[in-house]
């Protein structure tokens, strides 16, 4: 019974102390273990632990993804969606976006600067990490027919958020079939 | 502690009486927790608990409202965090039946206990509180067997006395719950552990933020670890509790982090080309399990050793291999994979590479870990249409759905094995639900401010 009596007691101390260690380093990740010290500001991003301090935000960084270079990239090769998407369980690009495809294609070969990001998206149903592998299936299918087109596998990035981003609130079919997607994000331009 | 402000209010024994009246109720909405903390500038909703289904076999017992304890700001009563634990155990059926006058100690139920039988309970619990200095309390607790007594008609089960801080008195009662369970079931509590899950808030402008949150079991002190603009995944907890494991979208690109639960501070395990998902610890925390697809254009299962950071392959070939988990000697591995075509559960002997199906009933069988007993695992599970949470005996196949929704996901066992607690779908919102094994007690924690998922249940913290 004592050595409960002890536990519950110094837990409370080892709360103290934590809080003060958290405050102390309210405005940085830095480590009392080096390995852990990896300075986590970067991307709008904020770390704290279960210290009574150390919870804080900003603002957040980024939009949605078809802003800016995206943008600009799309209005000038005539397209208002730079988006493949895809049919129940299939990562299977459907003919009638050879057209995206091949004006990225022609845009990426013609600037050999730019870089494309391929984001793989599938709907909500199922497991969320076997979305992932699912998102990646859909992303590295439109990476390979930019590839069969001659663009340079240096320009594409395949990533998959698998079900983490739906493209529209809702949980109807409609709105999953416009999740099931890849969209051509421009992360460069030449 | 002047930072911290409780603004909200709990009405929290109106669910009880209910309960007393009606044990075939089919909601009760128990507001226990509609309070909201705030730290510095942030404003954090706790999980607020609904029991939505009823309770069938369960000890009946009376904790009684401890002396002293309404000049607590605790947000809700002492006695009330302990009832509403062991009820959310569904092996216990704790009231607070009225008194009159009051009853102060073990020894005065002993010897009224022909009163206590009479009230249909076979176990009391009393307690007193009492302000022994500056934000200090002495409690006092007491449990009373009413029918095993060998020499007496009655047993004190427990005795005992605390000495704690007001800030670790909600600790306190959690610990007086885990005490009164390993007594009256013989199996060690779960109420002093906590969950992690991904909370997904908009913020003012609009924009989609998304927060590692820890909290108690009850969803109570919920804190976040970890706020981003960009998805996180797959919380997992080390063995011993003190760090989490997780998949951070904060680059635009996946990369798998963990963080040190107490301070806050973490490092960058993997960020390879492609997928870095589904981490996994070792039971002997020594290592990670994780899927990555390199420059394939599918996850194959990867084991991270986190002292050297020698990485080694598991899996390979051209499927969909993800969500491992370790069989609890960490021998082998369970873990999903399309490779016969849907998505089935499979096990890979970390020794010679062996690998078999696991999963034969159901079209879709993914998210499988294995409860403490080695012999059983928690999956989710598509039989048709419907997803829900099924636990399969590996010996003989036999799947069971604890759960019937149809959109349920993420199950993880409390560390005694004795609840789940998963992510479902309500009102176009994500929340956490917990059922118990036999299916009979489910309740549901949704989040006031934003859609909850993902949660991952702590071992045992000490």
């Amino acid at each position: 019974m004592m050595n409960i009596k002890r536990t519950v007691m110094g837990f409370m101390l080892g709360v103290t102390s934590v809080g003060l260690v958290a405050c102390s380093n309210a405005h940085k990740s830095a480590g009392l273990e080096d390995a852990y010290g990896d300075g986590s500001m970067a991307n709008g991003v904020q770390t704290a632990g279960l210290g009574e301090m150390g919870q804080y935000r900003g603002d957040s960084m980024h939009g949605s993804w078809m802003d800016g270079m995206t943008r600009q990239v799309a209005n000038q090769l005539g397209v208002n969606d730079n988006t493949v998407y895809f049919a129940f369980d299939s990562s299977a690009v459907e003919e009638k976006y050879n057209y995206i495809v091949q004006v990225n294609a022609n845009y990426l070969k013609a600037h050999p600067s730019a870089h494309l990001r391929l984001e793989g998206n599938t709907d909500p149903k199922g497991s969320r990490e076997y979305n992932i592998g699912l998102g990646q299936r859909r992303a590295s299918s439109v990476e390979q027919r930019l590839m069969a087109l001659g663009v340079s596998s240096q320009q594409l990035t395949p990533v998959s958020y698998g079900e983490e981003r739906p493209a529209v609130p809702g949980d109807t079919e409609e709105a999953y079939a416009l999740d099931r997607r890849v969209n051509l994000v421009y992360t460069r331009i030449g | 502690m002047n930072h911290l402000a409780i603004i909200g209010t709990f009405l929290c024994d109106e669910g009880k009486e209910i309960l007393m009246l009606n044990r075939h109720f089919l909601i009760i909405r128990l507001f226990l927790l509609g309070i909201c903390f705030s730290f510095a500038n942030n404003a954090y909703a706790v999980l607020d608990i609904e029991l939505t289904n009823g309770v069938t076999q369960s000890i009946p017992m009376a904790v009684l409202t401890f002396q002293g304890e309404n000049n607590l700001a605790l947000g809700q009563p002492f006695s009330a965090v302990i009832r509403h634990d062991l009820n959310l155990s569904g092996q216990f059926d704790a009231r607070n039946p009225s008194l009159r006058g009051e009853v102060g100690t073990p020894e005065a139920v002993a010897m009224n206990y022909q009163y206590w039988r009479g009230q249909s309970v076979d176990d009391v619990l009393v307690g007193r509180i009492q302000p022994v200095g500056f934000h200090r309390y002495q409690v006092m607790v007491g449990l009373v067997d009413l029918y095993r007594g060998t020499t007496a008609p009655t047993k004190i089960l427990i005795n005992e006395q605390f000495n704690v801080s007001d800030g670790d008195l909600r600790g306190l009662a959690h610990h007086i719950s885990d005490l009164v369970y390993e007594k009256l079931t013989g199996v060690k509590g779960i109420f002093s552990t906590r969950l992690a899950y991904v909370l997904v808030t908009q913020t003012l402008e609009g924009k989609k933020q998304y927060s590692l949150q820890v909290s108690d079991v009850d969803g109570y002190r919920p804190r976040s670890i970890l706020i981003s603009p960009q998805p996180i995944m797959s919380p997992s907890w080390s063995p011993d509790g003190k760090q989490v494991a997780y998949v951070s979208f904060e680059s635009k690109l996946p990369e798998i982090y963990i963080s040190n639960v107490t301070t806050g501070q973490r490092r960058k395990i993997t960020s390879f080309p492609g997928i870095n998902g589904a981490p996994e610890w070792s039971p002997d925390g020594s290592r990670l399990a994780v899927a990555l697809s390199m420059k394939q254009s599918n996850p194959n299962i990867y084991l991270i050793h986190l002292g050297t950071g020698q990485l080694t392959q598991i899996t390979r070939d051209n499927s969909i291999n993800t969500e491992p988990a370790f069989s609890p000697d960490g021998r082998s591995l369970i873990f999903t994979s399309d490779r016969g075509g849907r998505p089935q559960i499979y096990q890979v002997n970390l020794g010679t590479l062996e690998t078999k199906r696991v999963t034969f009933n159901g079209n879709y069988n993914a998210s499988a870990s294995f409860l403490p007993d080695a012999k059983n695992i928690v999956l989710l599970h598509r039989g048709d249409t419907l997803f829900n949470i099924a636990v399969m005996d590996l010996k003989n196949g036999t799947v069971k759905e604890l759960t019937k929704a149809g959109r349920d996901e993420s199950p993880s066992a409390a560390p005694n094995g004795k609840v789940i607690v998963y992510a479902t779908r309500v009102n176009g919102k994500g929340v956490l639900e917990m059922v118990s094994m036999d299916g009979n007690v489910q309740l549901r924690l949704p989040d006031l401010l934003g859609t909850v998922q993902e949660p991952a249940w702590s071992p045992y913290m000490s």
